[in-house]
């Protein structure tokens, strides 16, 4: 039954845009159709096929597993409410990232998180690990502390400045594609980016720096 | 292209954001330049940096638990009543809509009750005139007076009757009565001779003498010729007998 109306979805979008063979014939497409139609098994194989990028994302913008999974859930629940309003034609990545990004963003702000921490802040603040050397520590350890490092980093960011780069350097995404999931202009995405990249630098050298004296 | 510029543009040639013209600039620069090179190369190695942080290892068990949880809520948030419903009674919409119309018929009757009690003040049975009123000093403004008929109530039925019993009969607020205004007969102004006939007939002595007209005065016209030959003076007066004493002394000398 699901299938049978999934069918009649397609067929309806097909009539409505004009471009059947390819919406058709699209492996994607035909399980959000599913999903639309209630299809809770087509729904579950979507989050599979998406979990491990929204995780990322969520991870890159809150720094932490926990808010990670909080975030991922959220965003797949959205996703279920409002995948019948979901038009087949969109690009489902550039819908998901978008809803991600947003509730990442709610999350920051309900938990009073809105501006970046400065450098001084961020060295401050200690508990910052000791850069070790590959000889003395087991790799994910190693691994460990490179994330640690990186999320205090990204923590210098503002909220606008986080998401701009990590879209941009983490996941790839061109920065047209970026405004557009932002709900900015190019010029703007740019400008956030170059001074995310100016932090992100002056970070890494203060932390080389201090590896350099001991 | 400065070396201020050109390291403004490179967080941007950094990571290949600039258009293909800025960036051309910016490598040319880079070839002359070994301090932009090192901070673009600085640049460079913070973007590997970034960028090779590996990911926490989420495993297949973070993921179940992430779906799980996922499908828990959903089945949470579709059990909970919305906020509609949580205030719809058990009986559903037929309850809602009885209650309604009751409310409704509820109202009717409080509105038509109230109308019902505050009734329509009754109408007085006698209104002053206007007919007006002339005292011997003349004409006075017409005032109000109990000139127009008596006005029957509005309904003799039993139910208007009572209500006039409940209710006390208001006090119809009746204008004042307005001061006679006596207006003074116009005074009689004393005849005044007719000065345009008398102008008519010459009295000078170079243009001939006329007969006085009947019952008039003897005028003595005096005419005076200014220096402007159209501006001429002409005055009246009563002709008076001089005494013959008293002509004038002319000088014999």
């Amino acid at each position: 039954m699901p299938s049978e109306i999934a069918e009649l979805i397609l067929m309806a979008n097909k009539l409505r845009l004009g471009k059947a063979e390819a919406v058709a014939s699209d492996p994607q497409t035909q399980l959000i159709a599913r999903a639309q139609a209630g299809d809770r098994a087509a729904f579950d194989q979507l989050m599979i096929q998406h979990q491990r990028r929204v995780v990322a994302v969520a991870w890159r913008l809150l720094g932490s597993e926990d808010e990670a999974r909080d975030a991922a859930q959220e965003a797949f629940l959205r996703v279920y409410r409002h995948l019948r309003k979901f038009d087949l034609a969109q690009d489902f990545s550039g819908w998901l990232y978008r809803i991600v990004v947003n509730v990442c963003r709610d999350l920051q702000r309900k938990r009073g998180r809105h501006g970046g921490t400065s450098l001084e802040e961020a060295f401050e603040s200690g508990n910052l690990p000791e850069p070790a050397s590959r000889e003395n520590s087991e790799a994910a350890v190693l691994a460990a502390q490179e994330r640690a490092i990186v999320q205090r980093a990204l923590a210098t960011l503002t909220e606008k400045e986080r998401a701009a780069l990590v879209l941009r350097d983490l996941e790839g995404l061109p920065t047209e594609e970026v405004a557009r999931l932002l709900g900015s202009s190019p010029p703007t995405v740019r400008s956030q980016i170059s001074t995310a990249r100016v932090k992100i630098k002056a970070f890494r050298e203060r932390w080389l720096s201090g590896r350099g004296k001991r | 292209m400065y070396c201020t510029r050109v390291q403004e543009l490179l967080p941007l040639y950094a990571g290949a954001d600039l258009a293909a013209r800025e960036a051309e600039a910016v490598r040319a620069h880079l070839e002359t330049c070994a301090l932009c090179r090192e901070v673009a190369e600085e640049f460079a190695a913070s973007a590997v940096w970034l960028q090779a942080a590996s990911l926490p290892e989420f495993d297949e068990a973070f993921f179940d638990d992430l779906r799980a949880g996922v499908w828990q809520r959903q089945a949470r948030l579709a059990a909970q009543p919305t906020w509609f419903e949580q205030w719809l009674p058990s009986g559903g919409w037929r309850l809602v809509w009885a209650a309604t119309a009751l409310a409704v018929l509820v109202m009717a009757a409080v509105w038509s009750w109230s109308v019902y009690r505050r009734g329509v003040a009754p109408l007085p049975n006698r209104i002053d005139d206007y007919a007006g009123t002339t005292t011997d000093k003349g004409p006075t403004v017409p005032t109000p007076q109990d000139n127009l008929p008596e006005l029957k109530p509005r309904s003799a039925n039993v139910s208007a009757l009572k209500q006039q019993k409940r209710h006390k009969p208001q006090a119809v607020e009746v204008a004042p009565r307005l001061p006679e205004i006596v207006v003074p007969p116009t005074p009689r102004l004393p005849e005044q001779p007719n000065l345009i006939a008398q102008a008519t007939w010459p009295l000078s002595e170079n243009q001939g003498e006329s007969p006085n007209p009947p019952e008039m005065p003897e005028m003595l016209r005096i005419e005076l010729q200014t220096a402007d030959p159209n501006i001429r003076i002409i005055w009246f007066a009563p002709k008076t007998e001089t005494p013959s004493n008293t002509k004038p002394e002319t000088n014999s000398r």
